[in-house]
């Protein structure tokens, strides 16, 4: 199992793609690519290539859903696990969310300092199933 | 027949008489013949019997003319006797017909009504100035009258003490002065001021209280002095006059009364009604106000008599939770208090609620009393708060998780040490945010169980394991105020149909309020019962207790019971709101009790599952 290295941040609120950046960056040592939209994450996904996507759910045009449809249309994700980042849930909606390809869920808000660690417990368990 | 008697007796007198002078002369002339017999002697005799005859006979005639007078005076006297009688008989039977007449008339302008009774007394009495009077103080105010024109005016005032009524309302009974003149009251102001020579008055009683009076005067003295008839007639019509008076303000006091409630219920954003179900099953709206054109758009003649009219327009869904509704208060005669929707005639359909109070009648029926207004706006003002209580707390909800990820970060000292203030700083502003996000939790949480949006997982399953992880869950924030958890659980093998993620949140909204409320060093009790077929939990605290000024609200939105205070117990007072709304979406109840300065419990019931049910999926 490779070490997860790039991340890409698909979030459309400038705040917390900041945040999330910089706790996933400063407190985990990733490298972290924002994309503001589903369409920029299409865009910007070949060049940057990332090993684990991280997307909100709740998104202004194209929503979280949506884009990892097209993500996996366009490209091989077979390796790349994609996270959904969403307000409370029940456990029937987390079902729902890895029913559409999710590795797994991040509820909102997250604690800034137990992100990177969250991150890196779902890479593992991604590889090891 | 007497004239034939007398007759018959002076006839015989006169024969008795003849008989007795012959005798008498025919003795008396044999015995002077017998002295001294002499022809001439019998023919002096003869003379002088029928000196006396005739003497006679004029005496019996004198007397027969003197019974005849006599006779004819007495016939006479009777006869004017009998004229007499008859002419009273008349005068009673005029004087009743008056009064009669009077009671009877109506017409619906009560003064022209006494105006008529005036005129037809005055014509009675003969006497052309009437008046009926109200009498205030010192102030005489003519309420009707009838007395040739330009005379008088009805509702000129005179001060009392001129009028003869001052003398009538002292006396108290009827006063009548044939002549004023000659009477003791000749020195009174008002025969100074008006010279009325005869008058008779008597005083007028409304409810009871001296009203004023009903008076007849004119400028002549009377011809007759006034009969006891006449000041009878006088007391009478002054009785009817007062309870005419009597029956005309009680007719306007309804009238008023009619008047009142139907500008008051004009003036109303809704309708008010009588509603009346009788025992053969028909129904009616004896009264209604206008306000039915707005709910119902019928007028109140339409449903007088028949109220099929509105439950023909009743949203087909709701009509029989009406009808059932209006069934279950007629059979308790409670309160009944519905909303549901009714049809315009544009085809779309507004929300009214009504709600009214029965009462049994002795016919059987039931009437209610009630209101039903338009509620509508409400319902639209409901749902645009609740749609703006769930977009604020969507749109809070972004800001407040980059908000809590910053502080994080700075709190997490990723960006170097911190100062030891500023540490706590960060601490505090962590610690707000936390509050501010279960807020918001809650805020959704509420909103979804109104818009019936929230999911529930039911699944049969032990109970206890539920009550263990909440107690575990909720250690940590117990130990802030010093308090302990103590769980009792007999039996331990109750199995409930459950949520478990929602009976954990109703759980620990208990666990932590028991501990909040709580003083150091307490003991929470949670004690797990079984009663029959119902799973019954119980936490029991020994706090402050619930204010029974408060006890009515505990499952009210947004309730604290320290409100105006400065909240140190903290919480959104949502969540018994929301647990309430949990236990019940989850067929189970939640309730309490408690006293002031001793302590709460909350209690949870849940209908038990049979655990022979689920032996399979234990094995």
């Amino acid at each position: 199992m490779t070490a997860l290295q790039r991340i890409m941040h698909v979030e459309d609120d400038p705040s917390i793609q900041q945040v999330a950046k910089i706790a996933l960056e400063a407190v985990g040592g990733f490298t972290v690519h924002t994309c503001s939209s589903g369409q920029q994450a299409l865009d910007d996904y070949p060049a940057f290539a990332p090993q684990l996507i991280l997307l909100d759910v709740m998104m202004p045009g194209m929503d979280g859903p949506t884009t990892l449809q097209q993500l996996r249309q366009q490209f091989d994700l077979s390796k790349v696990p994609a996270v959904f980042m969403t307000a409370k849930v029940q456990s029937s909606e987390v079902e729902s969310y890895k029913a559409l390809g999710a590795a797994d869920v991040v509820v909102k808000p997250f604690d800034p300092m137990a992100l990177s660690g969250q991150i890196r417990q779902i890479w593992q368990d991604f590889h090891q199933a | 027949m007497i004239n034939q008697g007398v007759n018959r007796t002076t006839q015989f007198l006169a024969w008795l008489g003849s008989f007795l002078l012959i005798l008498l002369f025919g003795y008396l002339s044999w015995q002077g013949y017998q002295q001294t017999p002499s022809p001439q002697l019998l023919l002096r005799w003869l003379v002088a019997f029928l000196a006396s005859e005739l003497i006679l006979l004029l005496l019996v005639r004198e007397i027969d003319c003197l019974f005849q007078r006599l006779l004819q005076q007495a016939q006479q006297a009777e006869q004017l006797q009998q004229q007499l009688a008859s002419r009273q008989n008349n005068n009673y039977q005029q004087a009743l017909s008056t009064l009669n007449n009077i009671a009877t008339s109506f017409d619906p302008d009560w003064r022209k009504q006494l105006r008529q009774a005036l005129q037809v007394a005055a014509d009675y009495l003969q006497l052309p100035i009437a008046i009926v009077s109200k009498i205030e103080q010192q102030d005489y105010q003519v309420l009707v009258h009838s007395a040739p024109e330009g005379l008088l005016q009805d509702g000129s005032h005179f001060a009392l003490g001129n009028t003869y009524c001052s003398l009538t309302l002292a006396r108290g009974t009827v006063l009548a002065i044939d002549q004023m003149s000659q009477s003791q009251h000749a020195q009174h102001p008002c025969f100074k001021t008006f010279a009325l020579e005869s008058y008779i008055g008597s005083a007028i009683q409304v409810d009871g209280k001296p009203f004023g009076t009903v008076s007849f005067s004119s400028a002549t003295a009377r011809a007759t002095p006034f009969s006891q008839l006449e000041c009878d007639f006088v007391s009478l019509l002054a009785r009817w006059i007062g309870s005419s008076i009597e029956r005309r303000q009680y007719l306007e006091a309804q009238v008023d009364a009619a008047q009142r409630l139907k500008k008051i219920a004009s003036q109303l954003p809704g309708m008010v009604f009588q509603f009346q179900l009788k025992p053969d099953g028909s129904s009616s709206f004896p009264y209604c106000s206008e306000g039915i054109r707005d709910i119902y758009q019928l007028t109140p003649e339409q449903v007088k008599d028949d109220a099929s009219a509105v439950f023909a327009l009743i949203h087909p869904d709701d009509l029989a939770a009406v009808q059932d509704s209006v069934a279950a208060s007629a059979a308790s005669l409670s309160l009944w208090k519905t909303d549901y929707r009714v049809r315009r005639q544009d085809g779309e359909y507004i929300w009214v609620t009504g709600r009214s109070m029965p009462e049994q009648q002795p016919d059987g029926s039931v009437l209610w009393h009630g209101f039903i207004s338009d509620l509508t706006e409400r319902k639209r003002v409901e749902r645009l708060k609740d749609e703006f209580v769930s977009t604020v707390s969507h749109e809070l909800r972004t800001p407040l998780t980059a908000i809590s990820g910053a502080i994080g970060l700075l709190h997490g000292q990723v960006f170097g040490a911190l100062p030891e203030q500023a540490r706590q700083m960060t601490e505090l502003a962590q610690a707000n945010v936390k509050k501010l996000q279960l807020l918001i939790n809650d805020l959704l949480d509420m909103d979804k169980l109104i818009a019936g949006k929230m999911q529930f997982d039911m699944q049969p399953q032990p109970l206890l394991p539920i009550i263990q992880a909440a107690l575990r869950d909720n250690q940590s924030y117990a130990q802030q105020y010093q308090v302990s958890y103590q769980l009792d659980a007999d039996p331990t093998d109750i199995w409930v149909r459950v949520d478990n993620m929602r009976l954990q949140q109703v759980l620990t909204n208990l666990l932590s309020n028991a501990a909040k409320f709580s003083p150091p060093q307490a003991v929470v009790k949670v004690v797990l019962q079984q009663q029959d077929d119902t799973a019954l939990i119980r936490v029991i605290d020994s706090g402050c207790g619930i204010s029974d000024d408060f006890k009515p609200y505990i499952f009210s939105k947004f309730s604290q019971a320290d409100s105006s205070d400065s909240k140190t117990k903290g919480g959104t007072g949502l969540g018994l709101a929301i647990s309430q709304q949990l236990m019940h979406k989850m067929q189970g109840n939640i309730g309490f009790h408690s006293e002031q300065g001793k302590g709460s419990e909350f209690y949870l019931l849940l209908p038990v599952e049979r655990i022979t049910e689920h032996s399979e999926e234990i094995l």
